[in-house]
């Protein structure tokens, strides 16, 4: 028969892990639809917002569960600090100053209450929270409010990537060195501490005249052809060779390609 | 005796000692730590500061043989261990008989450990590891409760011979006796310096009663992240090799785990603290790890280093 302080811990680890999953699931939720109206509003299929609600969920719940230690009930009960965790590594043992302390604990133990691994706070915070996304992913469902289209900006982007549209002129873009002695400004006041500095410049002219950038031109195709344009078949790719005579040519390059 | 008046036993001890020893309590509870897990502790202190007093106090309260070595370089390990002397039968025959040393005690006071030659130190040592003393052909047990408790004096070392470290490590803790607070020195001043009045001391614990505290200390549970903070203790004293040219062995691990155990209980607790690791993680690595150059030119003492292994 387990001990009863053996079943307490048991207890108290599985309600600590309750608490734990509840809060993800909470946290998870929260991912998943402000992800969902982001999508949304992305114009990008809803069922997206499952991608960083799975990834989430996992990580967080792994993270969570691996964090639940006893450790943590101590913090509750400052009575219980490190005893706790005393007692249930030494379950296995027996001996009369553990079962002291293992009676000891357990009449501390009734001082957990599950409310303490609660935050209130943040609980409030987050079903809020879950209020207003979804009245927002309902609005927003509603009107058919978009902020962007996604696969429209994408599209759009990497159609200027190319540069496909804004072709500019490229002597416009050329410069020049300037190799002359000139140096601007005043020679006295580049003496430092007494001595002439012995600077040239050479500045470059790159000047882009923006007026002279025009707008590409739209030039309209006809769609008939015109009718001074024939075409005519190529006969050079005829073959001339008589058909009695098809037969003696192919076996002479299969008796050559034998022989090699 | 039961669990429930460990306690009360421990804090007559110190009250007890109290009427004799002044401003040392650190110091008294390490020397306790040391009986209640059965090792041997080794003080170290200028002179005047109560070691020997100490020890020979403890003795008194304790209803245990006490006997006391003054080591000196000329003491043979014979001195300590016996010897075979020769006895006269009443029909006129004579046969060797084996003379005990005062090593056949239960409480042993090695008084300045380190003024004896390398050869009689071995001797106390060796008795000290094995609890037994071969002399001869003939090996000795030694009776339990077995305690060492050793001082010397951190100056004057001309003409001594520090414990190396392989023998210091045989002592479980290395306690620092320092000054006491200047109200604590007045008192000192008030009780030695006017009329002798003779302090009685009652014996609190006899033979029975110390192994019973003995057994018990060792039962006293820990928790295995307690555990896993000990053995990061002393892996950090091998791993910091910036500030720790040699580190702690498992020997080190084991004495702090029982250490900490011994302390839990003199503090009325059925478990292990971290508290307890961190204060007893000084008398324990103490005299286990030497310091590497660095942590020399840094100024920094052993404790100093010590502190930067706990959390």
């Amino acid at each position: 028969m387990a001990k009863p302080i053996a079943k307490a811990i048991h207890e108290l680890k599985h309600a600590m892990l309750e608490i734990s999953f509840l809060q993800c699931a909470l946290d998870s939720l929260v991912v998943f639809l402000v992800s969902l109206l982001v999508f949304m509003l992305l114009t990008l299929p809803w069922w997206y917002a499952f991608a960083p609600f799975l990834i989430y969920a996992v990580l967080h719940t792994y993270r969570n569960v691996k964090s639940q230690k006893l450790a943590k009930a101590e913090e509750t009960v400052p009575e219980l600090d490190e005893q706790l965790r005393t007692v249930a590594d030494n379950l296995d043992k027996e001996n009369e100053i553990i079962e002291k302390l293992n009676s000891e604990v357990l009449k501390n133990m009734k001082k957990i209450r599950t409310s303490y691994f609660f935050s209130f706070g943040r609980l409030t915070r987050e079903l809020l929270m879950i209020a207003i996304v979804s009245f927002l992913i309902i609005g927003a469902s509603a009107y058919n409010v978009q902020f962007l289209d996604f696969k429209k900006t994408v599209k759009d982007l990497a159609e200027y990537q190319r540069g496909g549209e804004y072709a500019l002129q490229e002597e416009l873009l050329q410069f020049e060195e300037n190799l002359s002695d000139d140096i601007y400004g005043n020679e006295s006041i580049a003496e430092l501490g007494g001595q002439e500095l012995q600077l040239q410049l050479n500045p470059s002219l790159s000047d882009i005249d923006i007026s002279q950038i025009k707008d590409p031109e739209h030039r309209e195709f006809r769609s008939t052809v015109p009718t001074d344009i024939t075409g005519t078949t190529d006969v050079s790719f005829e073959e001339t060779i008589p058909k009695g005579y098809q037969k003696i040519v192919k076996s002479y390059f299969r008796e050559i390609v034998k022989t090699r | 005796m039961r669990l429930e008046d460990t306690k009360k036993t421990f804090d007559r001890v110190m009250h007890e000692m109290g009427k004799v020893i002044v401003g040392q309590d650190e110091m008294l509870k390490q020397m306790l730590v040391a009986l209640m897990t059965n090792s041997h502790a080794l003080l170290e202190g200028y002179p005047g500061l109560a070691k020997t007093l100490a020890v020979r106090t403890m003795s008194d309260l304790l209803e245990l043989k006490f006997s006391r070595i003054q080591n000196t370089p000329d003491l043979m390990p014979s001195d300590i261990t016996g010897t075979y002397i020769i006895e006269e039968t009443s029909g006129g025959k004579r046969n060797f008989k084996f003379q005990q040393g005062p090593v056949f005690a239960n409480i042993v006071l090695a008084d300045e450990i380190n003024r004896a030659t390398p050869k009689t130190q071995s001797a106390l040592l060796e008795a000290m590891q094995e609890k037994q003393v071969t002399v001869g052909n003939n090996t000795f047990k030694l009776e339990e409760p077995f305690f060492v408790l050793a001082t010397q004096n951190p100056i004057e070392q001309e003409g001594t011979y520090p414990l190396p470290e392989a023998q210091a490590d045989r002592f479980l803790l290395k306690i620092k006796t320092g000054y006491p607070d200047e109200k604590d020195e007045l008192e000192i001043v008030n009780r030695y310096a006017e009329a002798i009045k003779k302090v009685s001391l009652k014996p609190v614990l006899n033979k029975n009663q110390l192994l019973y505290v003995q057994d018990v200390t060792r039962q006293v549970p820990i928790a295995n992240d307690i555990k896993k903070y000990v053995v990061d203790i002393i892996t950090k004293t091998r791993t910091k090799k910036d500030l720790m040219e040699y580190g702690a062995s498992p020997r080190a691990s084991i004495g702090l785990v029982l250490a900490s155990k011994a302390r839990a209980l003199l503090e009325g607790r059925k478990y292990v603290s971290k508290a307890d690791v961190n204060a007893m993680a000084y008398p324990v690595l103490r005299h286990r790890i030497i310091l590497s150059f660095e942590a020399e030119r840094q100024n920094m003492d052993t404790d100093a280093v010590i502190k930067t292994l706990l959390k």
